[in-house]
C-alpha cells in the first residue's frame, strides 16, 4: 500500500512538477506572415475553424479562390467577432471572413461583400423535462422576458426591443449556460450548434431542442476592405474565382468532401445571387 | 493606502513563465509586481494561484493572467486589460552552425527542428501542411538543453524568458546564443476579468485607472526597467499596449 502511494507520489511530481507548468508564445501561423495582406476570420465551426481539415469548408473554399486568381492573402481564425472587425476598421485588413460582421454604416460603405455560402438558422433552448417547453411563432415577442445567449459583438437591438435580455459570452459557454438555466435560448446554424453540442455536452445531445420556423439565414463570405491598397482589385479577381470554381464543380467538390457526398449544393447557395 | 473597496478577494489564475509571472519570484514577477501595485492603488484584494496553462484555459469560469488569445478560445471576459508586452524570438546556439541562420519566410523554417512549449501550439495542421514541424518540452530548460546539445537547432521562445532561462543555465557562454525575432510576435499580457466574477465591470474601471496612475507617475516604468536590466523601454512599448488595449475592448461592444 506505501509503495503504491509512493509510486503514486512520484508520478504526480513528475507530471505536475512546477516546471510543467510553463507557457511560451502562441505559435500561430499569423506569426510568420506578413501583416499587409491579413484576412481575419472569425471561428464559427465546421466552416471556419482551425482545428479541423483545411480550417473548415468556407477556409477551404476562400484558399482555393485565392490560389486560383493569385490573390496574396492570409487567413487568420480569430476566437472573437469584436477583435475580426477591429482589425477591418482600426488596422485596415485586407479583408474578413465571416457572417454577422455588425460594422457600422461608415465601415461597411467601405466594404465590397461577397457571399459564398448561406445556412439557415434556429432557436435552440434546453428542455430537461417534457412540461418545460420553449416555443416561438416567428415574433421575437414570443421571448419576451426569456434571456438570450449572444455571442460579443453581435448586434442585439431587435432582441432588446422585443424585451429580450441579453447574456453574452462563447458558443461552448453558452451551451453550458443553457444546462444550468442561465441562458433560456440561442440563435445559430444547424451544423455549428450540432458540432459544438456533439463536442462540448455530447450526453446531452437529445435535450436541446430546435425551434420551429426557422428563425432567418447567415450569409458567410468574405468582405475586402476598400481602404486597403489591393482591396477593390482583390474584390474583383475574387468575384471572377468564385464564379470559376462553381463552374468548374470544385465549389461542389469542396462541399462535398467537408459535408457529405449526399449534401444538396443547392440549400447552400439558395440566397445568392 | 485606499480601504479595499470589495471585502472579497479577487482569485486570479497565472501560469509559471518566469520573471513575468512566477510563483518563486519577490511580488510573484514583473506582472505580479504590476498587478500588486494596481491593485494597492485600486483598493481591491487580489491573489494569484499558479496552474498549468491547459487547466486554466480549461476553466471558463475563472479570472486569467497572461496572453488573452490563449484564453479566448474557450473562456468569455467581461474585461481585458494589457498590462505588459514582450517579443519573441528563435534562438540558436553558435557553435551548433557554420553560419549565421537567417530566417525570410516559411520556406526557411523547413529545413529546421523548431522546440516549442507544450500546449502553445496552434493550428498544427497549417504548419504541418508548409512542412513545418515542432518538438515540445514541457519547460523552458529542457528546451534550452536540447538546443545546446544539436537536438533541436531553434528554440522558439519569449526573448526575456529566453534571456533568464539562458543566464541560469549558461551563465558563461550565453554569448554563444543568438536570437532572431520573429517580426509578428508582439503580444500582450492582460488581467482578465471573467463573466463570473462579481462586480467585474466596477473592478475593472478601477484597475485600469490604478494603472494610467502607475504609469503616470513614473512607478509602472521602474518596474519594467528593474527586470529588463535597467534598460529603458522600447520605444513602441505604450503604442502597443494602447493597440492591444483597443483590440481587446470588448466592453464598448455589449
Amino acid at each position: 500500500m506505501k509503495n503504491k502511494l509512493t509510486q503514486f507520489l512520484l508520478l504526480y511530481l513528475l507530471i505536475y512538477s512546477s516546471s510543467s507548468m510553463a507557457t511560451g508564445p502562441r505559435v500561430s501561423p499569423n506569426m510568420f506572415v506578413d501583416n499587409a495582406n491579413q484576412m481575419h476570420a472569425v471561428e464559427l465551426t465546421p466552416f471556419l475553424d482551425s482545428n479541423i481539415r483545411n480550417r473548415g469548408l468556407l477556409t477551404e473554399l476562400i484558399e482555393t479562390v485565392l490560389k486560383l486568381e493569385k490573390i496574396k492573402g492570409d487567413i487568420n481564425i480569430l476566437p472573437s467577432l469584436n477583435m475580426v472587425t477591429y482589425y477591418f476598421v482600426q488596422e485596415n485588413a485586407l479583408a474578413i471572413i465571416g457572417g454577422d460582421f455588425n460594422l457600422g454604416k461608415k465601415a461597411k460603405n467601405k466594404s465590397i461583400f461577397i457571399p459564398i455560402l448561406t445556412v439557415d438558422e434556429f432557436y435552440y433552448y434546453y428542455q430537461e423535462n417534457a412540461e418545460k417547453t420553449l416555443s416561438w411563432n416567428g415574433n421575437l415577442g414570443s421571448f419576451n422576458n426569456k434571456k438570450m445567449g449572444v455571442q460579443k459583438g453581435i448586434n442585439v437591438k431587435k432582441y432588446k426591443q422585443a424585451g429580450i435580455n441579453i447574456s453574452y459570452g462563447r458558443l461552448a459557454a453558452l451551451l453550458k449556460k443553457m444546462k444550468s438555466h442561465k441562458v433560456d435560448f440561442i440563435r445559430g446554424n444547424k451544423r455549428t450548434v450540432e458540432t459544438s453540442i456533439e463536442q462540448y455536452l455530447p450526453k446531452e445531445k437529445s435535450l436541446f431542442k430546435q425551434m420551429q420556423p426557422k428563425a432567418g439565414k447567415l450569409v458567410l463570405g468574405i468582405s475586402f476592405n476598400k481602404k486597403h491598397p489591393e482591396g477593390i482589385d482583390a474584390a474583383k479577381s475574387f468575384k471572377i474565382g468564385l464564379r470559376k470554381i462553381m463552374a468548374n464543380g470544385q465549389f461542389k467538390s469542396i462541399l462535398q468532401n467537408h459535408l457529405g457526398s449526399d449534401v444538396k449544393l443547392e440549400s447552400y447557395i439558395k440566397y445568392l445571387n | 493606502m485606499p480601504f479595499s473597496c470589495f471585502s472579497e478577494v479577487v482569485e486570479f489564475g497565472a501560469n509559471e513563465s518566469p520573471p513575468f509571472w512566477s510563483e518563486n519570484m519577490p511580488a510573484y514577477g514583473m506582472c505580479g509586481e504590476i498587478l500588486q501595485e494596481m491593485s494597492i492603488l485600486a483598493g481591491v484584494q487580489t491573489n494569484i494561484s499558479f496552474k498549468p496553462l491547459n487547466r486554466l484555459i480549461e476553466d471558463t469560469e475563472n479570472n486569467d493572467l497572461g496572453n488573452p488569445a490563449f484564453y479566448l478560445e474557450e473562456g468569455d471576459f467581461v474585461s481585458i486589460i494589457p498590462i505588459a508586452i514582450y517579443r519573441s524570438a528563435f534562438h540558436y546556439y553558435k557553435p551548433n552552425h557554420k553560419s549565421e541562420i537567417v530566417i525570410r519566410n516559411w520556406d526557411d523554417l523547413k529545413q529546421y527542428r523548431i522546440g516549442i512549449l507544450k500546449g502553445t501550439l496552434i493550428d498544427r495542421l497549417v504548419f504541418e501542411k508548409q512542412g513545418i514541424h515542432f518538438e515540445t518540452s514541457y519547460n523552458q530548460k529542457s528546451i534550452f538543453k536540447k538546443l545546446k546539445l544539436g537536438r533541436i537547432d531553434l528554440a522558439l521562445e519569449i526573448r526575456l524568458v529566453a534571456q533568464q532561462t539562458l543566464h541560469t543555465l549558461y551563465r558563461n557562454i550565453e554569448e554563444n546564443f543568438s536570437g532572431i525575432e520573429v517580426v509578428n510576435s508582439i503580444s500582450p499580457i492582460a488581467i482578465m476579468l471573467s463573466e463570473e466574477q462579481p462586480n467585474a465591470k466596477i473592478i475593472a474601471i478601477k484597475l485600469r485607472k490604478a494603472l494610467s496612475t502607475l504609469i503616470e507617475n513614473g512607478e509602472y516604468q521602474s518596474i519594467i526597467k528593474k527586470y529588463n536590466g535597467h534598460v529603458d523601454l522600447p520605444t513602441d512599448w505604450f503604442s502597443e499596449l494602447e493597440h492591444f488595449n483597443n483590440l481587446y475592448n470588448f466592453e464598448n461592444s455589449e
